[in-house]
């Protein structure tokens, strides 16, 4: 559902310390990082099964129709190719329902070079509060990504526990905020670090 | 009350100039695939329709880079949109009861997008497609309404088959990924007319965004 671009600046404040030359390991300093975000609008969600009905809200937000029994879509979350570290999972959407709207933030690995069953992991879960109307939620994470060449990370949203609820509850974006780690360039001669 | 709102938002925001926001018309936002209803949150930048067939519209030398799309991407507004497509292009059967695709762009924060064009194919006499970059914002970190501007827009008026259109973008052009996401919509038919889409005579073959980092 979509092409990327890869981020190539901060927007927000850097998270570690300025770490440079030799300085590195007299300060102790592991990694630079330089904080990003992805945001997947809810135009990005496709149903899981491919016969669920679905629609927008009044605001252009993903809801499900109610009747049609599957709740369930999924969107890639497109994480730039480098290492990095998840923050923030956050979700914006209508909710006059009594039930909730959730978003899971899931990571499937495989083996890098042989067939394999993909391994499932629930990396964060996020559901929306309250009945009011617009709503904001977020789950707060440190979780280090580093390994995309084996696994690929998606967003699975929810409407609802078992069925769907119709358009009282709707999912407008998610967006997931990260540090990218980036690490020490090594002084080829001193070895950011003086004679040995 | 809406309206007063409304009409504040579009003084602040500096309504008339070229690049001002003004708020959808109830056509406008039906003819989008909109709810014109909604909290009255719903605008377009004064000069997004106009379009500007030049080469010069997507240059800024040494600068601009472009991202090119395919319709291949996109997924209906809502299940009752059926897409069929040959090497000729994507297009909407005619048994469709909703008329829009939707693609999701993802450019990086801080991204200023300069131009759009599109490729297609049109031998429809009464059928015309278009293709608008959406905006959608949320308030950052807090629950709210969702804001939505139409950035720019393109309708292909030809029918006599292949075609490719552009336009510049030169407002309300700063792409912002914390607290907005951004769609292009394409509508496979023109408003009013008695089927949602028209079928293998309108075909969307190809975006290209262009921009600067």
């Amino acid at each position: 559902m979509k092409s990327s671009i890869q981020p190539q600046r901060s927007r927000r404040a850097v998270s570690s310390a300025m770490c440079t030359g030799a300085l590195w390991l007299a300060l102790g300093c592991a990694s630079l990082a330089q904080a990003d975000q992805v945001t997947v609008d809810a135009r990005d969600f496709i149903p899981i099964f491919g016969n669920t009905p679905f629609s927008e809200s009044s605001a252009g937000n993903l809801t499900c129709s109610q009747g049609g029994g599957v709740n369930l879509f999924l969107a890639q979350l497109p994480l730039p190719p480098v290492d990095l570290d998840i923050k923030q999972l956050a979700i914006w959407g209508g909710d006059l329902s009594s039930s909730d709207a959730n978003v899971t933030l899931i990571r499937y690995c495989q083996s890098e070079f042989s067939p394999s069953t993909p391994a499932t992991t629930n990396i964060a879960s996020v559901d929306s509060t309250g009945n009011g109307g617009n709503y904001f939620d977020a789950a707060t994470l440190n979780r280090r990504v580093d390994d995309q060449q084996t696994c690929i990370y998606m967003l699975r949203a929810q409407f609802g526990l078992d069925n769907c609820p119709g358009n009282t509850l709707s999912i407008a974006r998610v967006r997931v905020r990260y540090d990218v780690v980036v690490l020490p360039v090594v002084d080829a001669i001193f070895r950011n670090s003086f004679e040995n | 009350m809406n309206s007063i709102i409304t009409l504040l938002i579009a003084v602040t925001l500096g309504a008339g100039e070229p690049g001002a926001l003004v708020p959808l018309t109830p056509i406008e936002a039906a003819n989008l695939g909109l709810d014109s209803s909604y909290d009255g949150m719903m605008y377009r930048t004064l000069d997004a329709g106009a379009a500007i067939d030049s080469p010069h519209a997507e240059q800024i030398e040494g600068m601009t880079q472009s991202l090119t799309l395919s319709p291949r991407d996109q997924r209906g507004a809502s299940n009752e949109v059926f897409f069929n497509d040959t090497a000729d292009g994507r297009w909407c059967e005619l048994g469709s009861s909703n008329a829009f695709g939707d693609i999701v762009l993802m450019l990086p924060h801080g991204t200023t997008v300069t131009s759009m064009r599109i490729w297609g194919f049109d031998t429809n006499a009464t059928n015309n497609m278009t293709v608008s970059l959406i905006e959608r914002c949320t308030p950052n970190n807090v629950a709210g309404s969702v804001f939505t501007s139409v950035i720019a827009e393109i309708t292909a008026s030809a029918n006599s088959g292949n075609f490719s259109q552009v336009t510049a973008i030169g407002a309300n052009n700063s792409i912002d990924t914390d607290a907005c996401s951004y769609t292009l919509r394409t509508r496979y038919s023109t408003p009013g007319e008695i089927n949602f889409c028209a079928g293998n005579t309108l075909r969307l073959q190809k975006i290209r965004m262009g921009f600067t980092p």
